[in-house]
């Protein structure tokens, strides 16, 4: 009889210990890096203080990261490594033309979300590298049809520019559920 | 039969496109520059989208007295964002228009404490709105009148 019971709890624990590795196996994620491009715009005249520059993002997540294919349902958590804003060299303006930038996303069914920010701004040329957050996950725009990149430059004085326009370049990491 | 649901479905549209127009202009009033109670502010509500935000574009005291440069967002939680100007800040996010003169569904960030808190507008008159900033239940919570900025009328 008590043979038995040690025979059944062995049966349990090892039971239990599949459990508890097959729970492992479905919630691990693979990490991913990409980098994305958003070309936002804005049209002028710009006045001293902060003007936001717009771009919409169409999201596809076969494009998404290179040679992966995942469902919307299986990104567990997007950060962010690095951001950099550049002005082509088309337009006039240079990063030592403003205060400083910020950078936030929005959509219609995910809060507005704080990603990155340089300030004060000290460079010179047409290209900054902001401080990213790194605490903030970006998963939920990812799992929209569409988002809104707001892109903003404080003006340190008015500006009759017609427009402006700059490119963000974000590298992240998409963790995937296997 | 078939023309007579042809007509049905044309009218439906048009009541339907008619009454989300009326509904969007209606949420447009809260475009505009308003003044807290307190007075050391002055805050910008412009629609992103379908939403519609608000960010301090005055601030009464725009310098640290600590640090002799302008205000910064320094009681961020996130210390990487801590260097986010306080002037442009959006302070307001992702309110909807509902109806009956109300917002909901958004925030109010107070950058005294880094604390955000829940939210709801309702514009008591063409001027006036009623702020209510409140964690949980509606009921707890405060209520602070902010008043739109008036342009000043043009000598003729």
């Amino acid at each position: 009889m008590e043979g038995k019971k040690k025979i059944m709890r062995k049966v349990y624990i090892q039971l239990l210990l599949g459990v508890f590795v097959l729970l492992g196996a479905c919630t691990s994620t693979t990490p991913h890096q990409t980098t994305l491009t958003f070309t936002t715009s804005a049209d002028g005249p710009f006045f001293a203080g902060p003007n936001s520059l717009i771009s919409t993002y169409e999201v596809n997540l076969n494009e998404l990261v290179d040679g992966q294919q995942f469902t919307a349902d299986q990104i567990a958590k997007v950060s962010v490594n690095k951001v950099t804003a550049t002005i082509p060299r088309s337009d006039s303006s240079t990063v030592d033309n403003f205060l400083n930038a910020t950078l936030q996303f929005v959509a219609d069914d995910v809060p507005m979300t704080s990603i990155a920010v340089k300030n004060p701004i000290e460079a010179t040329g047409n290209s900054i590298a902001l401080d990213a957050s790194q605490e903030v996950d970006l998963a939920d725009f990812f799992k929209q049809n569409t988002f809104t990149v707001l892109f903003d430059w404080d003006f340190n004085e008015d500006s009759y520019a017609e427009s402006l326009g700059t490119i963000v370049e974000m590298e992240l990491t998409f963790e995937i559920k296997n | 039969m078939k023309n007579v649901l042809m007509s049905f479905f044309a009218v439906a549209a048009l009541i339907f496109s008619t009454t989300a127009f009326a509904q969007n202009e209606e949420g447009d009033r809260l475009i505009g520059v308003w003044e807290p109670s307190h007075g050391k502010a002055k805050v910008k509500i412009e629609k992103i989208g379908t939403k519609y935000y608000g960010k301090i574009v005055w601030l009464k005291e725009p310098i640290d007295p600590e640090t002799n440069q302008p205000k910064v967002d320094k009681n961020n939680p996130d210390e990487k964002m801590r260097s986010t100007p306080l002037r442009g800040y959006r302070i307001l996010k992702d309110f909807e228009y509902t109806d009956k003169d109300t917002w909901t569904e958004g925030t109010i960030y107070d950058p005294e404490n880094g604390s955000t808190y829940s939210c709801t507008i309702k514009m008591t008159d063409d001027n006036t709105l009623d702020i209510r900033g409140y964690i949980g239940v509606s009921a707890l919570g405060r209520t602070d009148v902010w008043k739109r900025l008036q342009m000043p009328k043009k000598k003729k």
